[in-house]
C-alpha cells in the first residue's frame, strides 16, 4: 500500500523555530543567526559590534561550536552574556538548543538584539530555521569571490551579506564586482556591506543595519 | 552533511504515521528536495541505513527525487526548469541572466508499507 504524504522533513525543527519567535516577540528581542565558514570572521565581527553597540543596546551573544567555549569566552571578556551550545558531531544549531539557550540568557538579561554565531560551515546551517529575524552571510575576501555562487542557498536565504576582512583585499584576488554580481543573482534585495572587523572600517553601515533589525525585528 | 539529522525527521514522520495507520512494515520511503538543497542521496541511505534499526523498518529502501532547478527571467518574469547547465538566457523572451530560484525543502513523499 502506497501512502502519499508531502511532509518536510524538518517540521520539528520548524516547531521549535515558531517556539523561539513566540518566545522572543513579546521581549522585544531581535535574533540574527550568523553563518559562514570556519575562519570568516564571525567572533571578531561580533567582538567589535559589541564594542561599538555598548550603551546604545543591549545584546546577547549564543555560540555554536563543535568544541571547545573558546569563542564565548572571548565574547564573555567582551561584556556581553554568551551562552556556549557545543554540537559534538553536529555540523548546525537546531533550533530546539537554541530554544534552550535563549530561556538561559532571559532569565537574568533582557537583550534587544541576540546573535547566534553558528558552527563554521557555510552548506548545513542554511537549512535550519531557528527563529532568527535573519541569516547574516559572513564571508572574508580571502575565501574567493566565487563561494557566493557555490553554495547559493545561504546567500539566497541572507538578509545581508557582510564581507569581512576588506583591509586584506589588496593581498587577495578577491573581486568586489564580482561578488556583488553572483550575490545579486540569487538575493536582488539584502544589503552587502564590506568592513574590516580590526580597524573597524565599514561598521557605519553594518551598526545601522543591526539597529534597524532590533527596531524592526520583532518577529 | 546534516543527513542524519534529516534522517531522524524522516524518522518521526514514519512513527506518527505508523501509530495513526498501524502498519506491519515499511518497504520503502521517498524523499524529496529542491534542487539546492545540500543533501545527497549516498549519504542520506547510509544514515538511514544506520538508524533504521527497528524491526518494521528492516529491509527499508530509501529513493531521493531532487527537483530540477528552476530559473526566473528578471525581465520577462517567465520560469522555467533547466535540467545541468545553467541556462545563459531566457527561453520566453532571450534576455539575459535568469536568476536560480532557490528552494532547498525537504519532504517525505510517500510511503510503500505492508498492513
Amino acid at each position: 500500500m502506497k501512502i502519499r504524504l508531502m511532509d518536510r522533513v524538518l517540521e520539528a525543527n520548524d516547531a521549535w523555530a515558531r517556539e523561539n519567535r513566540r518566545f522572543l516577540a513579546p521581549r522585544g528581542a531581535a535574533m540574527l543567526n550568523l553563518i559562514g565558514s570556519p575562519g570568516a570572521g564571525k567572533t571578531a565581527l561580533l567582538e567589535k559590534t559589541i564594542e561599538s553597540l555598548a550603551g546604545r543596546l543591549p545584546v546577547a551573544v549564543i555560540e555554536g561550536d563543535v568544541a571547545t567555549s573558546r569563542d564565548a569566552e572571548r565574547i564573555g571578556r567582551r561584556g556581553a552574556p554568551v551562552v556556549q551550545i557545543n554540537t559534538g558531531d553536529g555540523c548546525h544549531l537546531g533550533a530546539s538548543a537554541v530554544h534552550e539557550a535563549l530561556r538561559e540568557l532571559c532569565a537574568t538579561h533582557a537583550p534587544r538584539l541576540v546573535f547566534v554565531e553558528n558552527v563554521g560551515n557555510l552548506i548545513c546551517p542554511a537549512e535550519f530555521d531557528l527563529g532568527e529575524w535573519g541569516k547574516i552571510a559572513v564571508l572574508s575576501v580571502a575565501e574567493g569571490d566565487d563561494k557566493v555562487e557555490k553554495y547559493p542557498l545561504l546567500f539566497s536565504l541572507s538578509r545581508a551579506l557582510v564581507i569581512t576582512k576588506l583591509g586584506m583585499l589588496p593581498h587577495t584576488n578577491f573581486r568586489m564586482a564580482e561578488a556583488e554580481r553572483c550575490f545579486r543573482r540569487v538575493n536582488r534585495n539584502a544589503p552587502i556591506i564590506p568592513l574590516d572587523s580590526v580597524t573597524g572600517d565599514g561598521f557605519g553601515p553594518w551598526i545601522d543595519f543591526v539597529e534597524r533589525a532590533a527596531g524592526t525585528g520583532r518577529v | 552533511m546534516h543527513e542524519l539529522s534529516v534522517v531522524r525527521g524522516i524518522l518521526g514522520i514514519i512513527e506518527r504515521e505508523r501509530k495513526a495507520r498501524g502498519f506491519s512494515r515499511v518497504r520503502s520511503v521517498e524523499v524529496q528536495c529542491g534542487h539546492y538543497s545540500c543533501i545527497t542521496e549516498e549519504s542520506l541511505r547510509f544514515c538511514f541505513e544506520a538508524a533504521a534499526v527497528e524491526p518494521h523498518l528492516r529491509g527499508a529502501s530509501l529513493s531521493l527525487v531532487r527537483l530540477p532547478a528552476r530559473f526566473e527571467c528578471p525581465a520577462c518574469e517567465a520560469e522555467f526548469d533547466a535540467s545541468k547547465t545553467e541556462p545563459e538566457r531566457c527561453p520566453a523572451c532571450g534576455a539575459p541572466n535568469p536568476s536560480p530560484r532557490i528552494v532547498s525543502e525537504i519532504l517525505v513523499r510517500s510511503l510503500e508499507v505492508d498492513r
